[in-house]
């Protein structure tokens, strides 16, 4: 069996996994926006409001609700063990819409500040249910506001490294009559808002804009990973929202303009070759369209880079300063499954980039031992594209899938077709008073 | 056209809740019931009268951050499907870490559906953790905790 046959098997049983996950996702599409009942209602986060004339509780459900409403509620004081009578209860209509979302609880005295507090429900019934939920758990009133409310920065576990502000992962990995290698994920960015945004009705329009200095780094020493880039930034975004109020029309279509412009160090990942460059991309951000079960977004993108390089891996390959006009064009798609869950059924992820080489720049190939190899000299446009779909099986199971294929700065590595398949599970254990089995 | 259709029907259908609002969150030692000349000197000096009737430690409504999430989702480029605080703002078509910072946008800054409508106000980076899988409940209470009545 050579080379060829490996490649080609490979190849096949590649696109029968995608097949085979369309294959999957298509009998799920097809059922994937219906009016479910919610599994798990509950009341969140009531606070006493006492500046509001009349005094109240407000509280958020977690689901819709249709009014007019026959629920019985509870204000329970477990400081002195009494309960508060309830005066009335309000159930507002959204502007716009026709469900509710919250409740405005008003007791019949002024709760203590010094007391504690539980509010509860019964009967009340959530749209596309025909009875009201068997336990809603009660929810603690909160009387003042958090202390920690002020804080903008609280350290918090994410989800991923897409959700992460700072992610850091080395990995070794070795097996017996190998060497071992080495590989390091890591991602840091931290964001400090420089000016607040603000727009609309009679106050003078000014953008957003973030401070985003960080890295991105993907480094191994396993010759067979891909040359990934190195990327250190200094960047500035400036959110630019397109007012719905003055310019009603063009809202609809763009919603807001998005610049990050900022110097970026990119480097191979042993530093052999490493640039500095300004660059500046403009995001067009459109409206999305769709439907209840459907929903696309996309975001053209132009920008342009501008340097020179620093660390030449091979003399003579950067015979004038660098210079690029770049294009792409990001896409989202979502397919919703049933009201009641939280993250959409089906996701695509589509990202791609054109680099037009104003002037020339080196292009190398990666021996099996991992070193460069100088391939050409030139201006050829340089493009990358990669595609990510995620399928949420069960809530706690997703099926994922990307592909690859492009080149990518400073040394234009080509990543031929990589396909990439997995399997992610995600839990989360969550403490709630009062459900211990008895 | 839908945007002169759209417009009128706007206004007309907040009027009733500005003046609720006004009523709600008006100091206690006042006048329940405003005169016609306070709502006329109130109407002409909106954003000021809105500052006014708020005082220190005043904290959003759920009522009032569930209409500010109902507003500016589908304007920030989301979808218009029911509002579900379990949710995640990728349900809501914020797919992009750009749309998300959009979204944060319309919340902080909008004088018309954002925290901004109800006299209060947001730091830049309040809403800096949001992420498209961030849930809707998250950013509510974020909204909640953290906007504070304008100066």
């Amino acid at each position: 069996m050579n080379w060829r046959t490996v490649r080609f098997a490979s190849r096949s049983v590649a696109r029968l996994a995608v097949f085979g996950l369309v294959g999957i996702v298509l009998p799920f599409v097809l059922r994937a926006q219906s009016d479910e009942c919610p599994s798990s209602p509950a009341l969140h986060k009531p606070i006493w409001q006492p500046y509001r004339s009349p005094a109240k509780i407000s509280v958020f459900l977690t689901d819709p609700i249709l009014v007019p409403q026959t629920a019985t509620w509870l204000i329970i004081d477990t400081t002195d063990g009494n309960s508060v009578p309830v005066k009335s209860v309000d159930y507002p209509l959204l502007t716009g819409q026709h469900y509710a979302l919250s409740a405005l609880v008003v007791p019949e005295r002024p709760l203590a500040v010094d007391h504690t507090y539980y509010l509860s429900v019964q009967g009340i019934v959530f749209e596309h249910c025909t009875s009201p939920p068997k336990t809603m758990t009660p929810a603690a009133v909160g009387m003042e506001r958090p202390k920690d409310a002020k804080q903008n920065f609280v350290f918090s576990a994410a989800k991923g490294r897409d959700d992460s502000d700072f992610y850091f992962a080395p990995t070794i990995d070795g097996a017996s009559g190998q060497k071992a290698s080495y590989t390091l994920d890591t991602k840091f960015q931290f964001r400090k808002s420089l000016l607040s945004p603000q727009f609309g009705t009679s106050i003078p329009y000014r953008p957003a804009i973030f401070f985003i200095p960080g890295w991105d780094i993907k480094v191994s020493s396993n010759p067979k990973q891909d040359g990934n880039s190195v990327n250190f930034l200094v960047p500035l975004e400036i959110v630019t929202p397109v007012d719905p109020t003055s310019l009603p029309s063009l809202s609809k279509v763009v919603t807001a303009v998005i610049s990050q412009p900022g110097f970026v160090a990119e480097a191979d990942k042993k530093f052999h070759d490493v640039n500095g460059v300004f660059a500046d991309y403009e995001y067009l951000l459109l409206h999305g369209f769709g439907g209840q079960n459907l929903w696309v977004t996309s975001e053209p993108t132009i920008g342009f880079e501008t340097g020179s390089n620093l660390k030449a891996q091979s003399a003579n390959t950067y015979p004038d300063s660098i210079l690029r006009a770049d294009f792409g064009m990001c896409v989202g798609l979502d397919i919703f499954q049933a009201k009641a869950k939280s993250k959409p059924l089906f996701s695509i992820d589509a990202d791609y980039i054109r680099r037009l080489l104003l002037h020339p720049e080196p292009t190398y190939t990666q021996d099996s031992k991992g070193n460069l190899q100088l391939q050409s000299v030139g201006t050829r446009p340089r493009d990358d594209v990669t595609v990510k779909i995620s399928y949420n099986v069960i809530s706690y199971v997703a099926l994922t899938a990307a592909y690859e294929y492009g080149e990518l700065p400073p040394v234009y590595t080509k990543v031929d077709n990589k396909y990439t398949f997995g399997v992610t599970f995600l839990g989360q254990m969550q403490y709630r008073p009062g459900t211990k089995a008895k | 056209m839908p945007s002169k259709r759209r417009k009128p029907k706007r206004k007309s259908a907040r009027a009733p809740r500005k003046l609720a609002k006004k009523q709600q969150t008006g100091p206690k030692k006042t006048s329940r019931k405003p005169t016609k000349q306070a709502l006329r000197s109130s109407k002409a000096k909106a954003p000021s009268a809105k500052t006014m009737a708020v005082a220190a430690d005043q904290q959003l409504g759920a009522d009032q951050v569930a209409q500010i999430l109902v507003d500016c989702i589908p304007r920030a480029g989301g979808n218009n499907n029911e509002i579900v605080l379990t949710k995640t703002l990728q349900s809501y078509g914020f797919h992009f870490q750009n749309q998300v910072d959009t979204l944060n946008s319309f919340i902080i800054g909008n004088a018309d559906f954002g925290v901004r409508e109800y006299g209060f106000r947001l730091s830049g980076d309040a809403l800096n953790f949001a992420t498209p899988s961030t849930t809707l409940s998250d950013v509510a209470d974020a909204i909640q905790d953290k906007a504070t009545p304008a100066p």
